[in-house]
């Protein structure tokens, strides 16, 4: 098909090419004769016709010198004024010779004419793509008409008959002639069609109107030419004037009359963009001010083409009337400093469905309103597209307010207040606890998606003065690291404020504060303290009156205790108060020791002063059991050691006070040496020693219990001695144990204690 | 005949340690709160001060802090009696300027008496108080 195409191609370019060369040849040879002329009346026609022409050519070049179609009507115009000026020029000719010569320029112009013309239609038409479909024809046509130069000398074309006929010299034509005359007029019959074909598609009034123009001026020469030269003189073997060119100059005349009056030319885009517009992607349809098709492009008429014939409609039966409406209100909207509006969504019933269509309308015509240019895109695809995101979007919202929902039923229900916060420090939510606690934060409800009003966190760091609730929120999430605080007092109420980071695997996303009410349990120990102190104070307090007054009285007032009874008497009842104190002391101890609520003050001091001191003070009760107590150790200097004093002075002293109570008329040691990284006090005695069964007993609390509880010495204390001294020297980082014992030989306890380490233990 | 202010709110107390040392041949002065305390001591300056710890209106630590920063009480030397369990007290009271801390159930008066004829000897504070 390309080779056939291209051959076709190359034959009417040659073609061209060489009726070119031959009009050439012809013009340069019809130089240098002698011309004499006689004035003839019927010369005139052609002279008129000749002037009439070349007025227009003037009047229209420049206005139509820049357009395709403009040019080929210059062009055929030209060739008019040639064909009319040689005639005229031939009829005042006198002369044959003369007179031959201009006919031969006549002929010459008669047949350059008619191609111009035809591709001026063609282009009119827009069909001018066709032109090229015509190459051929328009090739052969160029060496057809060559040759009718070249041989006009000869006899093939006219005769050589010249008769002076009352319009001047002239001849016949030959059968030859004729037929190229014929084949002319079909090349104008052709273009007639085409005209006519074009002028019941087209859809454009003023269109039609001038295509009217062209046919009424085509047909004069048409009819009245191919009468009077053709039919009249070789059918009827009249003698009549032979008027065509005179005929096809009216004809010229009335459709440059035509340009120049009415601009024929308005309506057509110039054709390099009409094909453009014919060829948009983007549906276009132009339409008169009254919203009547005019045209359609291409995409237009594909889109539209349910509702073909498309002549006469208007562009409320494309898109309905309700979308009409909204045309004319946004068409309504255009003004001076308007000119271009947009209706946003179309909705277009058409065959293939429905779609959705945004359209610019453009107003056209400069002044006046001339019609509109209807652009039309196809957004059903973004529309849909859209609605679906809506929809996503709605239902991600759902899914993130259900679990917001959900999460918050699980946190109301905490003890603790509890609020979260994002990246940036902005709270989030807030359960029913962190609400109470913060009363003028505003939240909506959990319907409404549980919105935390904005300054929550500002109102949040306002009320816990002294706290800097939005920086220590800053720095758990710079750090990643919690901050607790306890003991904020918030009017009448103590809480423990932790701030938690929250991350998902990687990164921080927020924190989470927790807010616990700690008052009662505060209160509750604070009155617990209270207790211990006021317990102690009010049973001590009548324990020492008694212990008092009886000492004193003992002391102070033998005299009057003169009956040895009354003394005893007295002695027990002092006695007794200092058992009491003993057991009050003992109890109170427990008590702390178990709840963890003694303190220990620790510092570096020597063990063999303590003891020393413990030695010192039990030495009368010693005595008084016939007891000899001392003090030994090997090392000459015992290092310090770390721990409590007063406490071990305690566990000492009942260690002593022990063995001295269970021993009669024996020893007992105290030693010292050094294990490990610990001193080890030992208290060895030569008493009574313990029973098996009562070792495991022993350190327990009332270690005297034996399987029966009313079996028991209470005369030997409470029995909560070594209980106390295990709890102490565990919380120092000792230990004490019974190392050994028997019964009627004598036991040994002894208790260890860190050594103070050198340098590092803080003297307080 | 050196003079004692003894501070003590409770009667049992008050009238026990007043008999020591009456019979010990010390004058002895009673206040019943901190504040009749710090009066009548700027008022006959006594020698020596008893100040119990658990006081209304004043207790003894505010009493003591009182004391030792008026010019004129500053100098005499306090010896703290309590029957509290806690520690603190001690440290505290030893801090702002008491010569002694005695817990009151842990002695015989006749023991408190000499602990205070040593303090008037001119011993230094630096004796540990409270000894069980």
């Amino acid at each position: 098909m390309k080779r056939v195409s291209l051959f076709v191609n190359i034959v009417a370019v040659v073609s061209l090419l060489s009726g070119g060369l031959l009009w050439t040849v012809v013009i340069l040879k019809s130089g240098g004769y002698n011309e004499q002329y006689q004035f003839r009346l019927m010369a005139l026609l052609s002279l008129s016709a000749a002037m009439i022409n070349t007025m227009f050519m003037g009047l229209l070049y420049k206005r139509i010198k820049s357009s395709e179609s403009g040019l080929l009507f210059l062009t055929h115009i030209g060739c008019l004024v040639l064909w009319s000026l040689s005639e005229f020029m031939q009829r005042i000719s006198s002369d044959v010779g003369v007179a031959d010569l201009w006919r031969n320029t006549a002929i010459f112009a008669w047949a350059f004419m008619s191609m111009p013309y035809f591709l001026f239609v063609l282009s009119y038409i827009e069909k001018q793509i066709y032109a090229r479909k015509y190459l051929l024809i328009i090739g052969f046509f160029a060496v057809f008409s060559g040759f009718i130069l070249a041989e006009l000398h000869s006899n093939l074309l006219i005769s050589n008959d010249y008769v002076l006929k009352p319009w001047g010299w002239d001849s016949a034509n030959t059968d030859l002639m004729n037929v190229f005359a014929i084949w002319n007029m079909t090349v104008f019959l052709t273009a007639a069609t085409l005209l006519t074909k074009d002028y019941r598609v087209t859809l454009s009034k003023q269109k039609r109107t001038q295509i009217k123009i062209f046919i009424f001026s085509l047909s004069i020469p048409l009819i009245g030419g191919t009468t009077t030269d053709l039919i009249l003189p070789n059918v009827f073997h009249v003698d009549a004037w032979p008027m065509a060119a005179f005929l096809v100059g009216t004809a010229g005349a009335i459709l440059s009359f035509a340009i120049y009056k009415y601009g024929l030319f308005s309506l057509n885009p110039a054709s390099l963009s009409s094909e453009i517009i014919a060829t948009l992607p983007q549906p276009v349809i132009g339409t008169d001010n009254k919203c009547e098709i005019q045209f359609l492009n291409t995409n237009a008429e594909k889109m539209f083409s349910q509702y073909a014939p498309f002549r006469g409609k208007n562009i409320k039966s494309f898109v309905g009337s309700e979308n009409y409406i909204n045309i004319q209100k946004a068409i309504s909207k255009m003004d001076r400093n308007t000119d271009t509006v947009t209706v946003e969504k179309m909705p277009l019933g058409l065959n293939e469905g429905v779609i959705i269509a945004q359209t610019q309308i453009r107003r056209v015509g400069q002044g006046e309103l001339e019609g509109y240019i209807f652009a039309m895109s196809n957004i059903t695809q973004q529309v849909l597209t859209m609605k679906i995101i809506e929809k996503e979007v709605k239902v991600r919202t759902q899914l993130y307010n259900e679990e917001k929902a959900r999460l918050l039923s699980s946190v109301n229900g905490m003890r603790q207040g509890f609020l979260i916060t994002d990246d940036d420090g902005k709270i989030i939510l807030m359960n029913e606890k962190a609400q109470d606690l913060f009363k003028s934060v505003e939240i909506s409800s959990v319907e409404h998606g549980h919105v935390v009003s904005s300054g929550a966190e500002q109102i949040i760091d306002k009320t816990l003065e002294g706290f800097n609730f939005i920086e220590k929120v800053k720095r758990v999430i710079e750090n990643k690291k919690f901050v607790e605080f306890e003991g904020y007092e918030l009017g009448s109420l103590i809480f423990d404020i932790e701030v938690l980071p929250v991350s998902d695997n990687k990164k921080i996303i927020g924190v989470a504060v927790l807010f616990d009410d700690v008052t009662e349990r505060t209160l509750v120990e604070r009155s617990k303290d209270e207790f211990f102190s006021i317990a102690s104070h009010e049973l001590r307090t009548p324990l020492t009156a008694i212990r008092g007054n009886t000492s004193m009285i003992l002391n102070y007032y033998n005299k009057q205790l003169k009956d040895p009874e009354l003394k005893e008497m007295v002695g027990d009842i002092h006695e007794s108060s200092l058992r009491l104190i003993e057991i009050v002391n003992d109890f109170l101890d427990t008590s702390r020791l178990e709840q963890d609520r003694m303190t220990f003050e620790f510092s570096e001091f020597s063990i063999e002063k303590v003891i020393n001191e413990v030695i010192k003070e039990t030495s009368l009760v010693a005595e008084e059991r016939n007891n000899k107590l001392e003090f030994k150790t090997e090392l000459e200097d015992l290092p310090t050691i770390y721990a409590d004093r007063n406490k071990t002075k305690e566990i000492i002293y009942n260690l002593v006070g022990n063995s001295i109570k269970f021993t009669e008329n024996g020893k007992v040691t105290v030693l010292a040496e050094i294990e490990a990284r610990h001193i080890k006090i030992s208290v060895v005695d030569t008493g009574r020693g313990i029973s098996e069964e009562m070792e495991r007993l022993l350190f327990r609390k009332f270690q005297q219990a034996g399987p029966s509880l009313i079996t028991r010495d209470t005369t030997k204390g409470t029995g909560l001695g070594l209980y106390i001294s295990r709890l102490m020297i565990e919380k120092m980082n000792g230990q004490i144990d019974l190392v050994a014992s028997e019964p009627g030989r004598g036991s040994t306890f002894c208790f260890t204690l860190p050594i103070a380490k050198q340098g590092v233990d803080v003297v307080k | 005949m050196t003079k004692i202010l003894i501070t003590e709110d409770d009667p049992l107390m008050s009238r026990m340690y007043q008999k020591i040392f009456s019979f010990e041949g010390y004058d002895v002065v009673m206040a019943t709160n901190g504040q009749e305390c710090i009066e009548k001591a700027r008022d006959i300056k006594p020698t020596l001060i008893l100040l119990d710890v658990m006081m209304p209106v004043m207790n003894g630590l505010t009493a003591l802090e009182k004391l030792k920063s008026d010019p004129v009480t500053k100098a005499i030397p306090v010896i703290m009696l309590t029957n509290l369990a806690g520690q603190q007290d001690a440290e505290a009271a030893l801090a702002k300027g008491a010569v002694k801390y005695i817990i009151k159930s842990e002695h015989d008066p006749k023991e408190v008496a000499d602990m205070v004829k040593e303090i008037l000897a001119g011993y230094t504070r630096n004796e540990i108080p409270g000894q069980g």
